[in-house]
């Protein structure tokens, strides 16, 4: 029973893990399958290459690529647009004001070239007309109740443009599998001429429909010489304009690029857990065969007494199979029972999506039925394939010997495979968990403590007089430091992209940079370190229209040689004629992003070039610990300004590390299964050892008569298995080391695997053997010896 | 060098009570070759065992060589035994993985004697029971009388004062039966002093007194030499 038990539970944990972690990997992996035709969709992403060498690689394309291709290529089976420029606005029906995050234009054609269902409206017609939006189910409800929407008009707000759209549709809200995660979807027809065809801003996602992928690949390598036609300015023209047609099903796990909002997967990760699943699935069936083959060795005497008297081995592997099917089959009942219990705290985990449709999914169902099968079909055969070799006469003769020797090598390369396999996940764990705290912790460059960042309001008369009034108005409440207005903050992508170039280069060479407005008090406010000459200043009444503070990184992209030939030399803004700005400034780079990307080649300036750059956000920094009360005061002050927005604040530390909570989710999954893998293994040790015991009970008799004290039998029983946790500190060591090499390198900053990590692993390897072993051995290490013998 | 006084064992179980052992004394001299024979279940076994401090006594003394060990802990028993007494069992008792070489060796590496030495006093025995030529053999592969010589190697190997024998020929042929007990009768010759319990008369013969047991007491001495 006890055996039985123990193989149970392992066999829980381990199918239990392993169907919850391949719903992990399957949920990751079968992103926007949903759409009809999803093999045959493509996003065109640009990239933009000088002298063959990719200068830069956007998820975009411009507004202009979608009608020049459906025209160009006969490959373009259909296309469709998402104009994703201001995307963050605030929404008005009546008293109701929301900021809403994803409001885009789309082509008319959104509805019918993808498969988001509609629940009301045509999707040949519901975004056909100007000045009409479709909605998601849950935006109709927060806006209009239980009322219908259709026709209704909202009041739709950037900083300079109000739109009032009627709704014509809604939508169901978009799967947790989408990439996509729209909330309202405003009619392209609505935008201006210059968002519809423009070559110069790339902010739209291009959808291609394809009938092969060798279609997808002609019209990458036709698209270059498109581009050409349409490269009419200065900017960019002596780069080539290339895209990469990604598969829909890729979009999710490619790492992030500039100009992405989906929170990414990673593939990395995906494959990790994929293996993670296999370990622990694999220690829970060794840990069954194990025991099932060491407890049927004892049975070996009477197997052969039941070959004397003519049973057949096919009756035997039939007794082993039932058995073998029954614990399987209560070991899935059992995790399923667990699992509807488990269940509705699982779904408020940060996966909840995945669990919330865990029973639907026929890949849970799928894999329990194969993972039953399979376990019965191994976990009944191995133990067989060990007896079938049962000689009669050898085991009626001498039973001892025959017990010891057999599967002996099998048993032990199973062991040893355990150990091996909790070593690599314990350095796994460790490594990921300082990884993390490496990133959380390490010195970005530019404080974002005590820092409370509310958004710029919508269209108002005077704003930016207004702005500047309540940004100066803010400062003279108690606890407020500095107030200071953005287009971006850490933690968010600069974003806006030009392609600028150093005044009198010779060669032209346009450099992308991302361009990040910001005013007098920024720099100072976020403690951003001037490497060489001075911040934007009062004054100098020039810093207002003309001056430029560039990044280590963005110098030497201009190709500065150093910070002191920077300052003062000149940049030519794309779009701005000859005019030269000057350089009064370089910033030791800073880490604007998590520690998951490199520096970005950032230009910091005052002005709003092409007029596009808008302040978005106003950080408040904070003295003191009365955060709540100031949040209020400053709403306060907010509303009574801009009575029409909605006030949405955030605390930017908080905001800053949300970039690492699908990581630190990821680590959490990997400490809790390296846990319960170590468990299994811990069962593991404890049947064997047991077995073990039972086996030596006359040995160790005989050695304590001999002499041998109790702690003499514990380190003997106890020496067995640390010399197979010594291999698999031999074996575990290389392979961890290599595994989490590899996984660090994706990192562009990264903890190092320190020695000691591997010692922690193995040590905590043989003491977690140890105790079990110790617990199981005590008992025989005391008992007297001459009753041992006896029943023996 | 045994004197034990007024000796009591007491067997229980929930339901039971079973005296095993009921106020039994006797003495055995150093150089002593003594049988202790009697009825099956009349607690022969369970003197041998109180003797080789292999289990607890429920009341009286016993002094091992001058010295009361009734009260002894495991620790101080299990040292004892290692440098005083050895054992030859009925069913020989060898580990069955361990070769005879190793199996020989066993109450040597409870001691504090260095690999070396040990080595050499293993062979010395094993040269002395004619069972070099067997060293690196495993005990299935002896014969029963090899079996049982191997497991006196082990008993003496430590130079015990006392070795106690439980019907060391018990599972033997007359022939190995006798080959064995010229063993002891040879060590006890050297001065080691023997204990035997034994069912056969003709073995009982061997020593130099026999004590009859019956119900946990002494019935009879009888002075053979």
């Amino acid at each position: 029973m006890f055996y039985t038990l123990i193989s149970l539970i392992g066999l829980v944990i381990s199918m239990g893990a392993f169907v919850i972690l391949m719903n992990y990997v399957d949920f990751e992996s079968h992103y926007d399958d949903f759409h009809t035709d999803s093999d045959q969709i493509y996003r065109a992403e640009s990239y933009f290459t000088l002298n063959g060498t990719v200068a830069d690689s956007w998820a975009t394309s411009s507004f202009g690529y979608a009608g020049a291709m459906k025209a160009e290529f006969s490959e373009v089976k259909a296309i469709t647009r998402i104009n994703f420029k201001d995307n963050e606005r605030i929404v008005r029906y009546q008293d109701k004001i929301y900021r809403e995050r994803m409001v885009v234009f789309a082509d008319s054609n959104f509805f019918s070239f993808f498969s988001f269902p509609l629940l009301k409206g045509d999707p040949q017609k519901v975004l056909r007309e100007p000045n009409t939006i479709a909605i998601s189910a849950s935006a109709a409800k927060k806006y209009f109740g239980d009322a219908d929407p259709i026709g209704k008009v909202l009041d739709i707000t950037t900083r300079k443009v109000v739109f009032h759209c009627a709704v014509s549709g809604v939508f169901e809200d978009f799967p947790p599998q989408s990439h996509l995660k729209l909330d309202m979807i405003i009619s392209y027809a609505s935008t201006s001429q210059f968002e519809r065809d423009f070559w110069y801003m790339h902010s739209a996602y291009t959808y291609v429909k394809t009938n092969s992928e060798a279609d997808a690949r002609t019209i990458e390598k036709k698209f270059p010489a498109l581009a050409e036609k349409f490269k009419t300015e200065d900017a960019m023209r002596d780069k080539s304009w290339e895209i990469h047609m990604v598969p829909l099903s890729d979009i999710h796990l490619n790492p992030l690029k500039p100009m992405e909002f989906e929170v990414k997967g990673s593939k990395q990760n995906v494959r990790f857990i994929f293996v993670f699943a296999l370990i622990i699935l694999i220690v829970g069936w060794v840990n069954f065969i194990n025991i099932m083959t060491s407890k049927s060795i004892e049975r070996a005497g009477e197997i052969g007494l039941r070959k004397l008297v003519g049973s057949k081995m096919k009756h035997m592997m039939i007794q082993f199979f039932i058995e073998s099917f029954i614990i399987n089959f209560l070991a899935v009942s059992v995790f399923l029972i667990l699992m509807v219990i488990a269940l509705p705290f699982l779904t408020d985990l940060y996966y909840s999506p995945m669990f919330n449709q865990f029973w639907q999914r026929p890949m849970v169902w799928g894999l329990l039925v194969l993972i039953f099968l399979l376990s019965t079909l191994i976990t009944g055969a191995v133990p067989i394939l060990v007896l079938r070799k049962i000689k009669i006469a050898v085991v009626l003769k001498n039973r001892m010997s025959f017990r010891v020797g057999m599967g002996k090598g099998l048993r032990h390369g199973l062991i040893i495979f355990q150990f091996t396999a909790a070593i690599v996940l314990v350095v796994s764990t460790v490594t990921i968990r300082r990884q993390m705290d490496y990133m959380q912790g390490k010195d970005l460059g530019a404080d974002v403590t005590q820092t409370l960042v509310f958004k710029t309001p919508a269209k108002t008369d005077d704003y930016e007089g207004k702005l500047e009034m309540i940004t100066e108005k803010m400062k003279t409440i108690g606890g407020v430091k500095s107030v200071s207005r953005s287009s971006a903050v850490p933690g968010e992508m600069v974003d806006f992209f030009i392609a600028n170039q150093r005044d009198n280069d010779p060669e032209k060479v346009s450099v992308l940079t991302e361009m990040f407005r910001v005013d007098y008090d920024f720099i100072d406010a976020y403690q951003l370190k001037i490497v060489k000459g001075r911040n934007f200043s009062k004054s100098f009444g020039a810093d207002k229209d003309n001056s430029l503070i560039l990044t280590q990184s963005a110098m030497k992209l201009f190709g500065f040689k150093n910070e002191e030939e920077a300052v003062g030399g000149f940049i030519n803004l794309e779009g701005q004629g000859n005019k030269k700005y000057e350089v009064i400034g370089v910033l030791k780079d800073y880490h604007h992003l998590s520690l998951k990307e490199n520096f970005r080649p950032v230009v910091f300036l005052m002005f709003s070039p092409w007029n596009m750059l808008d302040f978005q956000y106003v950080s408040v920094k904070i003295q003191g610990a009365n955060a709540k009360a100031i949040a209020g005061m400053l709403e306060r002050e907010y509303k009574s300004v801009f009575p029409d927005s909605s006030f949405d604040s955030f605390f930017l530390d908080e905001f800053f590390n949300r970039q690492y909570k699908e990581d630190v989710t990821y680590g959490v999954i990997i400490m809790i299964f390296t846990w319960l893998t170590i468990f299994i293994v811990c069962l593991g040790i404890l049947g064997i050892a047991s077995l073990m015991l039972l086996r030596r009970t006359k040995e160790i008799a005989i050695r304590k008569i001999s002499g041998a004290k109790p702690w003499q039998i514990l380190k003997l029983i106890n020496m067995e298995f640390i010399r197979w946790v010594g291999l698999a500190i031999v074996i575990g060591t290389p392979l961890s080391w290599w595994i989490m090499h590899n996984w660090l390198e994706n990192f562009p900053y990264r903890t190092e695997i320190e020695w000691w990590i591997f010692v922690l692993a193995g040590l905590l390897t043989v003491l977690v053997t140890g105790i079990t072993v110790s617990i199981q051995t005590v008992k025989n290490a005391l008992e007297n010896p001459v009753k041992s013998l006896r029943n023996e | 060098m045994i004197k034990i006084t007024e000796l009591k064992k007491i067997y229980r179980s929930e339901e039971l009570e079973t005296t095993a052992l009921n106020d039994l004394s006797f003495e055995v001299k150093k150089g002593e070759f003594v049988a202790v024979m009697g009825p099956s279940g009349c607690g022969k076994s369970t003197l041998l065992n109180i003797l080789g401090l292999l289990d607890d006594l429920d009341g009286g003394s016993f002094i091992f060589n001058g010295t009361e060990v009734a009260k002894f802990n495991d620790y101080k028993r299990s040292d004892l035994r290692t440098e005083n007494i050895g054992f030859v069992f009925q069913s020989f008792n060898l580990i069955d993985e361990l070769t005879v070489f190793e199996n020989v060796e066993l109450p040597l590496i409870y001691t504090k004697l260095k690999e070396k030495e040990r080595k050499k006093k293993v062979d010395e025995v094993l040269e002395r029971m004619q069972l070099m030529h067997r060293r690196n053999h495993f005990p299935q592969q002896l014969s029963g009388g090899q079996q049982q010589r191997v497991a006196v190697a082990r008993a003496v190997v430590n130079d015990p004062k006392l070795i106690l024998a439980d019907e060391p020929t018990g599972n033997l042929d007359s022939v190995n039966g006798n080959e064995v007990m010229q063993l002891m009768t040879d060590l006890n010759a050297q001065g080691t002093t023997i204990i035997m319990v034994t069912h056969s008369e003709h073995d009982a013969k061997y020593s130099h007194r026999i004590i009859r047991m019956l119900d946990g007491q002494v019935v009879t001495e009888n002075i053979l030499a």
